[in-house]
Order: C-alpha cells, then structure tokens, then sequence
C-alpha cells in the first residue's frame, strides 16, 4: 500500500472520529485535513491539476452539506468528503483489489447519503439502489476472478453485466430513474457525479489491468452504448420530472461512454485517447449533474414548479447547456471526440447515431433550460454547487486538451 | 498609384460625404468624380501602355489588375468625364431630394464600379465592378423609395391582367432580377474557364488551350459569358428592364442606364472579342455565339426604334433608343465574328469592334445630354407624358438648343459625331440581309427624334415654364455643343485612331474596311428625316387611324412582353412557388417534422417510460433479457 493511501485513510478516519464527537469540528477538520493530504500529492504526484480538483470538489461538497436536515448526524460530511478520496484513491491504484475496494468505498458512501433525510422515499431510492448495485458487484468480482483464473470471455461478461448495473446502463438501468426522483437531492448529487465517475474509472482500470480486450467486448460496450444513447434521448422526451430528466440524461451519457470504450477496444490504436474519452463524458455529465442536483430542492419537482436561487438559475441554465452539448462547454468536447473517434475507427454510423441522439435528447435539455429560466427565484441556498461546476463547465470544456492528455495519464 | 486613386477616389470622397449635410455631399463626390476625370485624363495623355498586377487570392486566379491600353484609355476618359458631368448636374437637379445620402454614396459606389469594370484585365476583378453596378443600379432605380405617382413608368391601366405601371420599387426589382440571371450566367462561365484553362486574364486567355474544351462546350461557354452582357445591355429579350428603370432620378438613366452601364455590356463584350476570335479560329462552332449578338442586337435595335416611335413619356422615348444604340453596337461585335469567317482575315474583325467603341463614345455624349436635358424639361414642366407640354422653346430656349443639337448627334446627322460612329457601326452591320436592318434603323431614327424635340418644343405654347439653371443646364450644353468639335475631328483622325487603337488592342496589322454599303443607309436618313420634318416639325402631329393605330397600340404596350415578363414568368414563378409551398413546406416537410416525428417519438418515449413502474421484479426481468442479450452478442462476434 502506498504511503498516500495510508495519509488519506488516516484523514478519513480522523473525520470521521471528529465528525462523531461533534458535527462542526467535522466542518472543519474534513477541509483541512483533505486539503493538507492533497497539497501532499500535488507535489509528490504528477496529477497536481487533478488533485487540485479533487480537493475543490471536497470543499464543495463540505460546504454544500451545511444546513441540510440530515438523519446522519455530522456523518454526512465525512461520507462526503471520502467520495473524492475514494476517487484520488482510484486515481492512483493499479491493484484489481484495491480497485474494488475503492468501488465499494465510494458506493457505499452514497448509499447513506441518497437516504439523507431518513424519509421512506429517501429510503426506497438507497434500497434500489443498493440492491442493482449490490448484486453488480458481485457479478464483476466473479466476473474478475474469472478472467484471472483463465476465462476471459465469460468473466468479461460478467464484468460487463455487473458494471451496467452499477451504473445503470440500458436494459440493467432500472435503478436509476426511481432513485433519481426519490432520494436525496446532495445524496443524489454525489451518486450522479463522483459515484459513476468512479465506477467508470475503476472499470477501465479493471478491464486494462486484466487485459480484457477484442472484438466479443468491444461489440458488447458499442451495443450497449447504442442501446443506452437511444433509450436515454428518447424516454426523457416526454417525461416532466426534473430527476427524471436527469435519470435518462444519465442513462444516456454513460451509454456515450460505454461507446468510447468499446472503441478503445475495438482499435488499439484508438486506446488511449478513447479511454480519455470515456473519462471526459463522465466526467462533463458529472460536473453538470452534481451542480443541477443541489440547485434543486426535491428531485421530484415536475417542470413547471421549479424554483431556484437567482445564481442558481444562472449556473443551472449553463449547466443544462453543458449537457446539451454547448461548446465551449465541457459537455461539447466529449461527445465532438467520440464522434471523431467513431469516424476514425471506420464506423460512420456510430457517428450519425452520436449526432443524431443528442439531437434528440436536446428537446428535453431545451425543456428544462426553458423551465429554469422561468422557474420561480428563491432566496439563496444551493448556490454554491450551480456556480462552482457551472465555472468548472467553461473551465473544462475551453482546457480540453489539458483535461484529455490529463485523463489518459490517469488510465 | 495614379490607377487606384483613379478608379477608387468617386467611393472615397462619397464616403467622406456620408456624415456630411447634403449639400456638402454633394460638393464633396462631385470633387471626388472630378479627381478620378483628371487622372483619367493624365493616363490618357501619358502615352504609355502597361498592366498591373497584384495578386489576390490565388487558388481562385483573382488578381486585382488593372490594364491601361488603348481601349481602356478611351473609355476611362469617357465615363469619368461623364461622371463628373452628370455630378454637376445633379448637385442641382437633385437639390433639396429626400434621399440624399443615398444617393451620393451609391452615385460614388457606382462610379468607382464602373472604373473597376473599365480598367480590371483580370475577369474575376472585372466582376466586382460588374456586381457593384449592378447593385448601384438597382439602388438608384429605386431611389424614390416612396413610390410617388410622378416618379412612376406607364399610366395606370391594365393590360391583359398585368398592371401596366411600374413603381420605383418594382422597377429596382425588375432591373436586379434580369440582371442577376445574366450576372450567374456569366459567373458560371468565368468559373468553368477558370478550371478548365488556369487563368482569367483577358491576355493571357487569348492564346488559350481551347483543345481543352470539346465540342459544343466551347460555343456554351461563350454564350454563357455574353448572357451577362446580353442582361446588362439590355438586348433583347432582357431590354424590358432598362425600360422601367426610367423610374430612377434623370441623372441616373443619363449615368447608368445610357451613357456608362449599359455600355459596361458592350465594353466587356469588345475587351473579350480577341479572347472569342481566339477561340473561332480553331473552333468554327463559336460562330454561333457571334450570330447570335448580330441577330440579337438587330432585332432589339429594330424593336426598340419602334417602339421609341410610339412611347408616351419623355424618358421612354430615350431609353427604347438606348437600347436600339446599343442592339447596333451589339451587332456590331456579333458582325466582327461573322466577317472574319467570311473573310478569314483578322484584320475585317477589328472594324465592327471598332465602330462598337467608338459608337460607345458617339452615343454616350448626345444620350447623356438628352437624358439631362429632358429631366430639365421634366422637372420645369411637372410632368414626364410627351402630350402634357408643346412649344417650350418659348421658355426653355438654351435647353432646346442643346437638345436639338444632341438630338442631331443622336439621329446621325453629319457632321455631328453621331454621324459618324453610327455610320461606322451601320457599316458594320451591312452584311448579307442584314443591310436592311440598318436601312430600317436609319430610316425610323429620324421619325422618333425629331417627333420628340418637335412635340415638346415647338408648335403652341401652353404652359408657362421657367428654364433650367445654368447650373443643371451647363452640363448637357457641353455634352451637346461636344458633338460639333469632335465630329469635325471625326474623318480628320478621330476614326483612325479609334480603328488603330482597336487594332493594336486586337493585335491585328491593320484594318480593312469597305464603306459601299453605307451610302444606302445614308439615303435613307433623308427620308427619315424628311418625314419625320413633315409630321413633326410642319404638321405637329398626326391622328393615327385603322391598321396604323394597331401597330402603334402594339408598341405603344411594348410587344406585350411585359405581359410575358410580369404575368407569366413573375406570376407563374409566384405561382409555382407557392404551389411547392403548400406541397412541398406544408404537406411534406412540416406534417413530416412537426406532425409525424414529434408523434412518433412521443409515442415511443411514452413506450418506453412504461417501462419504468418502480417494481423491482420487473426490472429483474429487464437483467435477465439484457443478459440473454449480451449472450447473443458474444454468441455472433
């Protein structure tokens, strides 16, 4: 185990004691403590930008939780700050262990905190979600153990399976529109963002660690990711739920990258830059979906209810925008390098398909991005989270060549 | 240096003008047009012959250059003088106009077009001039944008359904649209030329690999290269145009749509003559193409006269014989291609071309001095119908003398200048039966012209008016007492140096002529003008009755080819449009884009939602397909 690991492992847990004696002292011992262990990386690591994010994205976090009813008791900012710990964690691990270990880590932090607020629909959201994602890990455990053991078509499957239902890729994405309208918004927020980055990162970590590869796989991502793109832009056309909205933008973005993966593995040429691609995409739909979620009171709202904060509203609306596909947004740069990717594997359709469900998907983002800009303003909670990542939007999307060549240093 | 200030100072100083007051403007373009005559002048006189280049863009062959030649000499004296004149005039004419700016600005933007067009050698570059006068065009003829009925062509009636009026409005639109079909004809040709020989330079097309292009792509290339002067000289079947375009400012149809513009057609058609002669040498399809501007301009001169016999409005009269001068000067070049087959000499093609330029220079200086003259008389007696006034010689006595003498210039009588370069491009025509149309032209001529000096300025004065001011008339005195001098000058070395100046551009030894065929005409303008002394100037009129009455009705509606025009070609596109509207937008696209995919895919989105009723156990049935899925998948790959 390497020596940051036992410093962050040491942080988390000096939290988490803090945290239990007295839910202030967790105010701000998490901030300094996390912001201590990732001064310590950017030095000694070569990731510093990543590592200033990550401890951007901590404080956010920290910040965020203040305020918010909780049945955790302080708990909840320990939970929160390990999410980006588990992700530097995941950063820098190589182990198929210590992967899952990380994977386990950062579900099992939001299982908590989607059911914040303790009420029965907070509750029904962690408990399908805890059961897909449950029985996905166990499905990607046997799934590695198999290929390590010599069978990697069956364990490649599995792998494939378990991953889908973790992060709710068409048909095994059930989960996800039911809990992103009954759990907790911050939960939510956290579940939508560094939840599913980690998962994916840890699952191209595990697919390179273990050599898993060729045509059987890639055709499984690419089917996937067609299936998902399609179900994702089509469903939400009609819906009027805000977190329903969200569900299928999140259906379909993570289906964009199942799509980049498989063309990684389709081409080994392509590797590098598609696994990057695949990182990006989660990475944009994170960034907007954790700012879009704590801009929101309750999941739940239908369209035409909607209130924000007056800066929320700003950042939200950039956000959708982002989503939309926007540039100079962030969420313009993935989608423009997958396509190209698909031009440059030779499969031209992927490309149309790339294009042609995004366009698809625009109506509901353009129904929501109307819905905000005349949604009634509130006074000013959940500001922090909108601006932050609605800055982070413009910041990523205008720095793409720095944010890809950083995320294919990190596969 | 000198070139650049030459073609650019109209638009500088008319830019400088743009924030000024209005009679500031005025002053200011007025010195600017006055710059560019100068220096016009100063190159002329300067005796050298040289192109500049400078290279634009390349991949396309544009290069802003300019050649200053014998011909290009010529002209640029001509219309800068004349832009400089007709700015004078219109300082006044144009005097207290609720559009001054307008105007001015576009009278600059036109002139520096024009010089553009004069002086570019490479094609592309000439089509920025070409595409500015046009536009400058369509501004000006449409610069009353009020529509006022004083200001309008033809008198309110309809005629089989089509309205027999044309607002400035229209008009502008009518002279753009004709214009831009010849203008994409003709871009099609210079960008075809341009692929399939490398360069647009109208030297270095002259030795050009014609072998490149087979067949009938050679004679089609040049037709689609004359349609843009064909639309822009208003030759038949495009004359309809200039005819409205009276609607602009007098000062403008003196400019633009008598004395420069319209000329731009026949000067491009003359600078690429070698360029066409060129390519018959090798190619004797291209033939076609010159027969073509003979029979084309013969039929346009013959229809235009005619109806100039028979038209209403003062500035009518002028622009069917506008149109006749140039349907002559159109022939002409078309008689240059035929003569040389005839002959097989290339020294018989440089006389027609040269009656053209030098008719270019004989038609310009007594048009724009009737044009300015008769916008006097129009704006002193408040009226644009011929009928409304009779014998204003009372009033207008320095006007009528300028018009009278111009008007004789324009008829072709000697020893005015119009005798002469009529003569020379009759001549030209004189071949095969083509002869009798210059018979006829010299003929009617006469008729047309002496009917309008005769009805508006002699016999009983009815109204009183007041003469123009030195400073309108002033202009229109010199262009008409011009005739004189440099008809005396004509015979003594003017032809000659035309006829050279020609051939040098035409790199031909010397120019062969023979002038038996120009004696019958001449005749002919007796008669002419004998008859139309009787009917106009003794009898002041005549009442037309039976068969002469129908014929004047029918060129009096002018062939009914504004029926044509308006009717069947404007309302059938009109018409068709919004047939393919109603088919095509509403019944296809808009039920397929705003009816049936929104459906389709609401009804799949709801589908799919369906699938989403928050029971765990049904999802498991979603895993368990899913799988099943991903088994077929690596079952197939």
């Amino acid at each position: 185990m390497s020596p940051e690991i036992v410093i962050l492992l040491a942080v988390v847990v000096v939290a988490a004691v803090a945290a239990h004696i007295r839910a202030s002292l967790a105010l701000l011992a998490v901030p300094v403590a996390v912001m201590l262990y990732y001064a310590y990386a950017a030095v000694s690591a070569p990731l510093v930008s990543l590592a200033s994010l990550f401890a951007a994205l901590t404080v956010a976090f920290i910040l965020d939780f203040t305020g918010r009813s909780s049945v955790l008791r302080g708990l909840e900012f320990p939970l929160a700050a390990a999410l980006p710990a588990a992700l530097g964690m995941a950063v820098y691990a190589s182990g198929v262990p210590l992967l899952f270990a990380i994977l386990v880590l950062a579900t099992l932090v939001t299982y908590g905190l989607v059911a914040m607020r303790g009420s029965p629909s907070n509750i029904e959201a962690s408990v399908k979600y805890i059961v897909f994602s449950g029985s996905g890990k166990a499905l990607a455990i046997a799934g590695a153990g198999l290929a390590a053991a010599g069978s990697p078509t069956l364990g490649g499957v599995l792998i494939v399976v378990g991953f889908a239902l973790e992060l709710g890729v068409f048909p095994f994405h059930g989960w996800v529109p039911d809990a992103f309208t009954v759990g907790d918004t911050r939960g939510l927020a956290i579940l939508a963002s560094l939840g599913k980055f980690v998962a994916i990162l840890v699952l191209i970590k595990l697919l390179l660690a273990l050599g898993l590869g060729g045509s059987e796989m890639a055709a499984l991502f690419i089917a996937l990711g067609v299936l998902g793109s399609i179900y994702g832009g089509v469903a939400g056309l009609t819906t009027r739920s805000v977190g329903k909205i969200l569900a299928y933008s999140s259906i379909a973005h993570t289906a964009y990258s199942f799509m980049a993966i498989g063309i990684g593995l389709l081409r080994n040429d392509l590797l590098p830059l598609a696994m990057a691609v695949a990182l990006y995409e989660m990475l944009a739909t994170a960034v907007a979906k954790y700012g879009l979620f704590s801009s929101i009171e309750n999941a739940d709202m239908s369209l035409g209810s909607l209130s924000v904060s007056r800066l929320g509203r700003v950042g939200a609306s950039i956000l959708v925008l982002s989503l939309l596909g926007l540039p100079p947004l962030v969420g313009f740069f993935p989608k423009l390098f997958l396509i190209l990717l698909a031009m440059w594997a030779g499969l031209p359709w992927l490309a149309i398909l790339v294009v042609l469900t995004s366009a698809v998907a625009a109506i509901y983002y353009i129904r929501l991005l109307t819905s905000l800009l005349n949604a009634e303003v509130r006074d000013s909670w959940g500001d922090v989270g909108a601006s932050l990542t609605s800055a982070l939007t413009l910041a990523l999307g205008i720095g793409f060549p720095m944010v890809l060549s950083i995320l294919s240093l990190v596969v | 240096m000198i070139e650049a200030l030459l073609i650019l100072s109209p638009v500088l100083f008319s830019a400088i003008g743009v924030p000024l007051r209005e009679r500031a403007k005025a002053v200011v373009t007025t010195l600017g047009t006055l710059v560019s005559a100068l220096l016009a002048t100063l190159i002329f006189m300067s005796g050298q012959e040289y192109v500049l280049e400078y290279p634009w863009i390349r991949g396309l062959g544009l290069s802003l250059s300019i050649h200053v030649t014998g011909i290009s000499k010529v002209m640029g004296l001509l219309v800068s003088w004349l832009v400089f004149l007709i700015a004078v005039y219109s300082i006044r004419y144009m005097q207290g106009d609720y559009r001054p700016g307008w105007y001015w600005f576009m009278f600059g933007f036109f002139a520096t077009s024009m010089l553009i067009i004069v002086y570019a050698s490479n094609l592309w570059f000439l089509l920025v001039g070409w595409e500015g006068v046009g536009l400058a065009s369509w501004a000006l003829v449409g610069h009353w944008y009020r529509d006022e009925r004083d200001k309008w062509v033809g008198d309110e009636r309809h005629v089989m359904g089509t309205k027999y009026w044309w607002t400035p409005s229209r008009a502008g639109l009518r002279a753009i649209l004709t214009v831009r079909i010849g203008d994409a004809f003709f871009i099609i040709a210079l960008a075809y030329t341009f692929s399939s020989l490398g360069t647009l330079d109208i030297f270095g097309l002259r030795g050009a690999e014609w072998s490149a292009l087979s067949g009938w792509a050679l004679p089609l290339l040049f037709l689609f290269m004359i349609m843009g002067p064909l639309t822009k000289s208003a030759q038949f079947p495009f004359h309809e145009w200039l005819l409205t375009a009276m609607t602009g400012p007098t000062s403008v149809s003196a400019l633009i749509h008598a004395a420069t513009m319209v000329k731009a057609g026949i000067y491009v058609l003359i600078i690429i003559s070698p360029i066409m002669l060129g390519a018959l040498s090798v190619a004797p399809t291209v033939l076609t193409v010159f027969y073509l501007l003979l029979v084309l301009g013969i039929i346009t001169a013959v229809m235009t006269t005619v109806m100039a016999l028979a038209s209403g409005e003062f500035k009518l009269v002028l622009a069917n014989s506008t149109a006749a001068n140039l349907g002559l000067m159109t022939a002409s070049v078309g008689a240059s291609g035929v003569l040389y087959q005839l002959t097989g000499n290339y020294g018989a093609a440089a006389f027609p071309i040269a009656a053209a330029l030098a008719h270019i220079i004989g038609h310009a200086v007594s048009k724009a001095s009737l044009f300015m003259g008769f916008g006097a008389v129009i704006h002193e007696a408040g009226t644009r119908f011929i009928y409304d006034v009779s014998g204003l010689y009372k009033y207008m006595r320095v006007t009528a003398i300028a018009m009278f003498l111009a008007m004789f210039s324009l008829m072709g009588i000697p020893p005015f200048l119009g005798f002469f370069t009529k003569e020379m491009a009759l001549a030209s025509i004189g071949i095969g039966v083509a002869i009798y149309s210059a018979v006829l032209l010299s003929f009617l001529t006469p008729i047309y012209g002496l009917r309008l000096l005769g009805l508006t300025f002699l016999g009983e004065t009815r109204t009183h008016v007041h003469e123009a001011p030195p400073l309108m008339w002033a202009p229109y005195m010199a262009l008409a007492l011009a005739g004189i001098p440099l008809g005396l000058m004509w015979p003594v070395g003017g032809e000659k140096a035309v006829e050279e100046t020609v051939a040098q551009y035409l790199r031909s030894a010397e120019v062969y002529v023979s002038k038996v065929a120009m004696y019958i005409p001449l005749l002919f303008l007796v008669l002419g003008v004998a008859l139309g002394a009787y009917l106009y100037v003794i009898r002041h009129g005549v009442e037309l009755v039976g068969g002469w009455r129908t014929l004047w009705r029918v060129a009096y509606d002018r062939f009914y080819l504004p029926v044509l025009y308006d009717r069947i070609i404007g309302g059938g596109f009109a018409a068709i449009s919004r047939a393919l509207y109603v088919a095509v937008d509403v019944k296809v696209l808009d039920a397929f884009y705003h009816r049936l995919l929104p459906s389709a895919f609401g009804y799949l989105s709801a589908l799919f939602r369906a699938m989403q009723l928050g029971r765990v156990n049904l999802y498991i049935i979603y895993i368990m397909l899913g799988i099943i899925m991903t088994g077929i998948i690596i079952l197939l790959i």
